[in-house]
């Protein structure tokens, strides 16, 4: 076993343990906000890890370097996403946030159904939600297999290791929910930013001695990579307002909202996670551009930040940066699964038996689903690895769809469920139909112009429903 | 929907919202120039890790500035 195999399933199995202890917290009766979104109790430090761990996963991680690898300055767009992300989430999130509690809301399809009063709007958002995440949880356990084989390497068969590490996951989200994630999920997340930075930063330091020597050294190797112009120009812009408008339409960062205990919680949140990018986000970008300018021939892009790491610095301090990748990726199914598992329960079973769930039959019905969902996405991890990455832009896509709903029906207050129902249907479809037909008219990403037919649609509908009356 | 806005947007978080979104995108067309370098970075890299820390102190400000009129 190479001592970065050792570092990295130490990682994991201590994390693990911290799962199941916090499962154990003396809770003498575990409440259906307790069990799902933590009780609405979780202070600064830890609102903020979790949401970091939560939302930076593994095709993050390692996605973020293999762009800038294969792409160059287009890897831009990810540090917009996010910052652009935080800025709306700043503005949008306390009134979320106030409505949830109030109302006691615990998933984003209840605040769709709150908001517009419609089971049909509710089960759509709820049936987008799940379906569109299964693909993402299958990444993370791809990318916990890429670290596990590139730390043995390739000694051991990656995906079985991986498969167990998240079977660990799915054991202690069934155990402890939200309270077991946000307590695991802070020490994922301090670890990430750690190994993000710490990693790139040494890297770019020991071989280029600062950012203008990286830059010079890509400059003589790829100068290409320094432009945008992997890309067309109008992907870039429409990337950056598509993903940014979309980054809290996501229905897990929405049940992450519900978990901070106040407002100031939320937005000083906002502030320190907007950090979090500047820190790691940006750092990793540049790794990517690193083993450019080394001239490294990997084997696939998103290896570009453990083999340069590998490279650099041998064995333990691979080790290190693939506990961090993996933290990344484990940290995102976990939130991922209650959030499935949780909507499933509460949104899309409740309405097909006509019932409500009370509170133990709901934490019950989701524990199980819990159970039922991860094994599913392993299944999916063996049996379908190769369309991840397709199945993500899609689920990207998708989920935009439903900004007007969210984000637009906060604010424009006779926005009903008339014009948004059709407006997400007709976006939905432009979006599968475009990704069917591999196309992106003048370079515009397919998402931009679902969003833009979706817009369309419900604005056509408002205007003649407001004539008609 | 069926309750007041608490917490709707001021005009400064939204003009910083727009502001910000201009910044990042228009710019793009025009500065994508890798022979000016300034402190040895190109203007592009420059530009954008420039405004990545602008919008982060744009967003703590907004912060410090809200949390100082609660405790007023």
């Amino acid at each position: 076993m190479t001592p970065a195999l050792l570092i990295m399933l130490g990682t994991i199995i201590a994390s693990a343990i911290i799962g199941f202890l916090a499962a154990k917290l003396k809770f003498r009766a575990m409440r259906a906000d307790t069990y799902i979104v933590a009780g609405r109790a979780l202070g600064t430090m830890v609102y903020f890890l979790n949401t970091a761990a939560a939302i930076y996963s593994g095709y993050t991680f390692l996605g973020g370097a293999g762009y800038s690898y294969k792409f160059g300055a287009v890897a831009i767009f990810m540090w917009a996403t996010s910052l652009l992300g935080y800025m709306i989430g700043y503005v949008v999130a306390p009134y979320i946030w106030s409505v949830a509690k109030r109302n006691n809301l615990l998933t984003f399809s209840d605040f769709i159904n709150w908001r517009y009063q419609s089971r049909v709007l509710m089960l759509l958002a709820a049936l987008i939600s799940v379906v569109f995440n299964i693909p993402y949880v299958q990444m993370q356990i791809k990318s916990v297999s890429i670290l596990l084989d590139a730390s043995s390497q390739g000694a051991i068969p990656g995906i079985h290791l991986a498969a167990v590490a998240f079977i660990l996951v799915v054991l202690y989200v069934f155990m402890g929910g939200m309270i077991s994630v946000s307590i695991t999920n802070v020490f994922f997340g301090a670890l990430m930013l750690v190994t993000m930075l710490g990693g790139s930063l040494a890297v770019i330091l020991k071989y280029f001695g600062g950012l203008p020597g990286l830059y010079s050294a890509v400059a003589s190797t790829s100068p290409k990579h320094l432009t945008l112009g992997l890309k067309p120009i109008l992907w870039f812009i429409g990337t950056i307002v598509g993903t940014s408008l979309n980054f809290w339409v996501w229905s897990t960062r929405v049940q992450l909202l519900y978990t901070a205990r106040d407002v100031r919680v939320l937005r000083r949140g906002m502030a320190l996670l907007s950090w979090y990018i500047i820190l790691g986000t940006l750092w990793i970008t540049h790794v990517g551009l690193a083993a450019l300018a080394l001239g490294l021939k990997l084997k696939d892009a998103d290896y570009a930040f453990i083999e340069v790491v590998n490279l650099a610095y041998g064995q333990v301090a691979l080790g290190l940066v693939a506990a961090g990748g993996a933290a990344a990726s484990l940290s995102t199914a976990a939130a991922i699964l209650l959030d499935q598992a949780s909507t499933t329960a509460r949104n899309i079973l409740s309405p097909l038996i006509k019932r409500e769930l009370d509170d133990r039959e709901l934490v019950f019905t989701t524990r199980v689903l819990v159970l039922v969902l991860g094994i599913i996405s392993t299944i999916l991890a063996y049996t379908s690895p190769a369309l991840l990455v397709d199945l993500y832009l899609l689920s990207a896509s998708g989920v935009l769809q439903l900004f007007p709903a969210l984000i637009m029906g906060i604010y424009w207050g006779s926005l009903s469920k008339y014009e948004v129902i059709p407006g997400l249907v007709v976006g939905e479809l432009a979006v599968i139909a475009l990704y069917a037909l591999k196309m992106e008219p003048l370079g515009i990403p397919g998402m931009i112009w679902g969003l833009i037919v979706n817009l369309a649609t419900l604005s056509t509908i408002y205007a003649l429903r407001k004539t008609m009356k | 929907m069926t309750e007041s806005i608490d917490y709707k947007p001021g005009f400064v978080e939204v003009l910083a919202t727009i502001v910000l979104f201009i910044l990042w995108t228009i710019p793009a067309l025009f500065i994508d120039k890798p022979n000016i370098l300034i402190l040895g970075i190109p203007i592009l890299w420059l530009y954008y890790i420039l405004v990545s820390i602008t919008t982060s102190i744009v967003i703590t400000l907004l912060y410090i500035y809200w949390e100082r009129r609660l405790r007023v």
